[in-house]
């Protein structure tokens, strides 16, 4: 009684939708939704704007059923008890872009068969020993299972059904990756170095960087032996004694640290081309500030692609970036600020006219705003390492105070003269 | 014979190894994969020579020998200590790959693997001396002698002491590069001269220090620059100084580098003084003891404060040697000497040293990193210090506390 009360509202919520009337234009440009015509305006109402055109503008008006009138006049002629119906009323409606609905239809048979097989995949459920569990549960389930060593049931059942599952929801490269973690784990190297290409060639970003990283370095060791030249983690040799540090030689890369450890050696890679490119900048700088700046960008685009790898690996270098830029901006601020000075020291000096006056103060206040603008991009520049570049965000926001108390004396002075 | 065998056995060796090492990136067939990686895990696992054999069996056996085995063979010959059989292996997978960077791996292996075979002398040469070399050693005679070797010049008035800091030098020096400049050559010239005694020292050294009987000095002669290292041949009481062998030399050379290493910039006393004691000849255990001993007690200069002190804010000059050097030497020995040169070139361009070691170690921003560090040196120091005491109480007769701890 009950679910047939709930397939009734689901019903008549669909039939409270407008038809699908087709408005063609005479240049043949054509729109769907709601026409109503007033006097010499043709009206039509899209989902999510209306529109309004000229009467002798419309070719033709054709009225049709919306496919949310349509598929409510397939669930009314449906048993309410009919699982095989609804299934396929919910399969026209995904194919009719009405995901929603279907959804709820799907809903509506689970209350009828809760272990209705299509019902359960098509609402993103998995089954895992024997439960059906929503994505996320059957992710963080999968993600259990691959801690556990559980690889076999993880790559033929499992995750090729949660791929099905992701695919739907967006949420494919997770499902991918899931995968080739357990390829690797499994010590299938070659399926895994497959599955990080692909996921390489669709994803973008910082998770494209490093499954494209991990694809190369699959590729570079097929059998799946890298040779670490260092301990891992690097720190572990001046940290507490370690048991789980992997000492440098060769070791499989089914084991997640040697994976993290060939990263971090490509990451190490990307510091020291930004380190060259920093080097270059520096040496740039004095004769080519243009030429520098370039290269601390192309520094920076390094160290993006060093902490895209090992996540604040690059940390120390980017400060130092931000350093270096902010001297070179404070050197500016100073020579202009000298040249303030100066300028100022000649006020008051000598006979002027109260042009020529007016015109050494708006002078001094467009020295003012260059300096005012350096300033303000010393602050943007050091924003993101409010601790670490402490005292350049204090001495820039000081100075910053001081130049807008002068700038208004200055602007005070001008309106004085007026 | 034997030998001639050997080189046999390597040259095969390295003709099959290449010859397979067009098998190229398809890897191993899978029955030979499964073999690689239980070899793997059996080395993780230091079951070394389970992991030795299958590898050896992957890299010489079978239809298609497979060459990068010798990589898993080589590191557990390593491990077991048998260093000159891993060379052997490290040579086989040197000549099988194309890698940059294996083979530069390989060859920092087999360079660990010629210095654990070939250690330096334990003994310090002043250690050697008897006491007829002592005497001679002693004699300040007349005229002045001036030995000199690749990078030294040697003024002293006693010729063999001239002979002998001739040779002395350059093992210091190698000792003070190997510290310092990851074994890189030391480029330039310095002048070493010989006092007779403290006093002539006073007032002849180019840059004296009261309470020292060495010292180093850069300056300008002439237009060129001149490295100089002032000595002293005899104590105040008239003896040889086997010290300024072993100890002064070394300790005023590597600051004389250090000096020149850093420029204009300012290398931080802890690490400077730190280094010097590390170039010595010989280990002091007493600071090791008085390090551990002060590290748990309320005597502790914190490790950020050992960091920033200066020449002139020194309350326990004697707890801030033996720290800086615990410290200096904790580091030198953690980190490989690639690592610690770019840990000194990180503070000569101004990195605050938990900077400095984190760029060095390629290691991701910790903030709570020096803290950890600080730990692990804390602890390391304090252990140390428990076994020298035990092993001074084992030696005197004296009987150690069960659980003593300096804590």
């Amino acid at each position: 009684m009950l679910r047939a009360l709930a397939l009734g509202c689901l019903v008549a919520a669909l039939a409270t939708m407008a038809c699908a009337d087709q408005l063609v234009l005479k240049d043949g440009r054509a729109f769907t939704g709601v026409v109503t015509v007033r006097d010499d305006v043709v009206e039509i109402q899209l989902p999510y704007s209306t529109l309004h055109f000229p009467r002798d503008e419309v070719s033709s008006i054709e009225l049709k059923d919306t496919p949310e009138i349509e598929l409510s006049k397939k669930l009314e002629k449906i048993s309410p008890t009919d699982v095989d119906g609804l299934l396929a009323a919910a399969k026209w409606a995904a194919e009719n872009a009405l995901g929603r609905q279907a959804n709820d239809v799907y809903a509506k048979v689970l209350l009828i068969s809760p272990d209705q097989a299509t019902a359960r995949r098509e609402l993103g459920y998995v089954k895992i020993d024997g439960q059906w569990r929503d994505f996320d549960a059957a992710v963080q389930l999968a993600r259990g299972k691959l801690e556990a060593g559980q690889y076999d049931v993880l790559l033929s059942a499992i995750l090729p059904s949660l791929e099905e599952v992701a695919a739907k929801r967006q949420k494919a490269s997770l499902v991918k990756e899931l995968i080739g973690q357990t390829q690797l784990r499994a010590k299938e190297f070659g399926d895994a170095a497959k599955t990080y290409e692909e996921l390489a060639a669709k994803t973008e970003g910082v998770t494209g960087l490093r499954v494209a990283a991990i694809a190369d370095v699959l590729k570079d060791n097929p059998d799946g032996m890298y040779v670490l030249t260092e301990q891992y983690p690097p720190a572990s040799p001046l940290l507490e004694e370690s048991t789980s540090s992997i000492k440098p030689g060769p070791a499989s890369l089914s084991d997640p640290m040697v994976l993290e450890a060939a990263l971090r050696d490509r990451a190490k890679k990307e510091i020291k081309a930004g380190r060259e490119l920093m080097e270059a900048a520096q040496q740039a700088g004095p004769s080519d500030p243009d030429a520098a700046k370039v290269k601390y960008f192309q520094a920076s685009k390094s160290l993006d692609r060093a902490d895209a790898l090992v996540e604040g690996i690059a940390h120390s270098y980017r400060i130092e970036i931000a350093r270096r830029r902010i001297a070179d901006l404070r050197k500016d601020v100073d020579a202009e600020a000298n040249k303030f000075d100066a300028a100022m020291a000649k006020l008051g000096k000598q006979e002027v006219t109260p042009a020529a006056y007016r015109e050494m103060i708006n002078k001094l206040i467009h020295s003012i705003d260059s300096v005012r603008d350096n300033l303000k991009t010393v602050l943007s520049i050091a924003k993101p390492y409010p601790r670490d570049l402490v005292m350049e965000i204090t001495w820039a926001q000081a100075d910053l105070k001081k130049i807008e108390s002068m700038r208004e004396i200055l602007l005070a002075e001008i309106d004085a003269e007026k | 014979m034997r030998k001639n065998r050997r080189y046999i056995l390597l040259a095969v060796g390295i003709v099959g190894a290449t010859a397979l090492a067009a098998i190229g990136p398809s890897g191993p067939t899978p029955d030979d994969g499964a073999a690689l990686h239980q070899a793997l895990a059996d080395l993780k696992k230091d079951r070394l020579q389970e992991a030795e054999n299958l590898a050896m069996r992957l890299a010489t056996e079978g239809e298609k020998p497979y060459p990068r085995a010798w990589a898993v063979v080589a590191a557990a010959r390593q491990r077991h200590g048998q260093y000159a059989s891993a060379v052997r292996a490290y040579r086989l997978l040197l000549g099988s790959t194309n890698s940059p960077q294996i083979r530069e791996y390989v060859m920092a292996q087999m360079a660990a693997c010629e210095a654990a075979l070939n250690p330096p002398s334990a003994q310090p040469y002043g250690k050697r001396l008897t006491a007829s070399d002592r005497a001679e050693l002693a004699q300040v005679e007349e005229q002045p002698y001036t030995e000199s070797s690749e990078h030294f010049v040697i003024r002293a008035k006693n010729s063999r002491l001239a002979k002998l800091l001739a040779t002395e030098s350059e093992v210091s020096l190698e000792r003070v590069c190997r510290v310092i400049h990851a074994g890189e050559a030391y480029p330039h010239s310095v002048e070493i001269n010989v006092w007779a005694d403290p006093e002539e020292y006073a007032g002849n050294a180019k840059d004296p220090r009261p309470w020292a009987c060495g010292s180093f000095s850069i300056y300008t002669r002439d237009g060129a620059t001149v490295r100089q290292i002032d000595l002293t041949q005899r104590d105040k009481a008239g003896q040889f100084s086997a010290d300024m062998l072993d100890r002064v030399l070394p300790h005023e050379m590597c600051h004389l580098i250090l000096r020149e290493h850093f420029g204009d910039a300012t290398c931080p006393l802890f690490l400077n003084e730190g280094l010097a004691m590390l170039a010595e000849t010989e280990i002091d255990n007493a600071r090791i003891l008085l390090a551990g001993t002060a590290l748990a007690s309320k005597a502790k200069i914190p490790l950020e404060s050992l960091l920033v002190r200066q020449g002139d804010d020194l309350k326990k000059p004697e707890v801030f040697y033996a720290e800086a050097f615990s410290f200096t030497a904790y580091l030198h020995s953690r980190l490989t000497a690639e690592q610690f040169r770019d840990f000194l070139d990180n503070i000569k361009q101004g990195c605050t040293v938990a900077d400095a070691l984190q760029r060095a170690l390629y290691s991701p921003h910790d903030d709570k990193f020096l803290a950890e560090v600080a730990s692990a040196w804390e602890d390391h120091a304090v252990t140390q210090a428990q076994y020298l005491k035990a092993l001074r109480d084992a030696a005197t007769g004296r009987k150690t506390p069960e659980n003593w701890n300096p804590r």
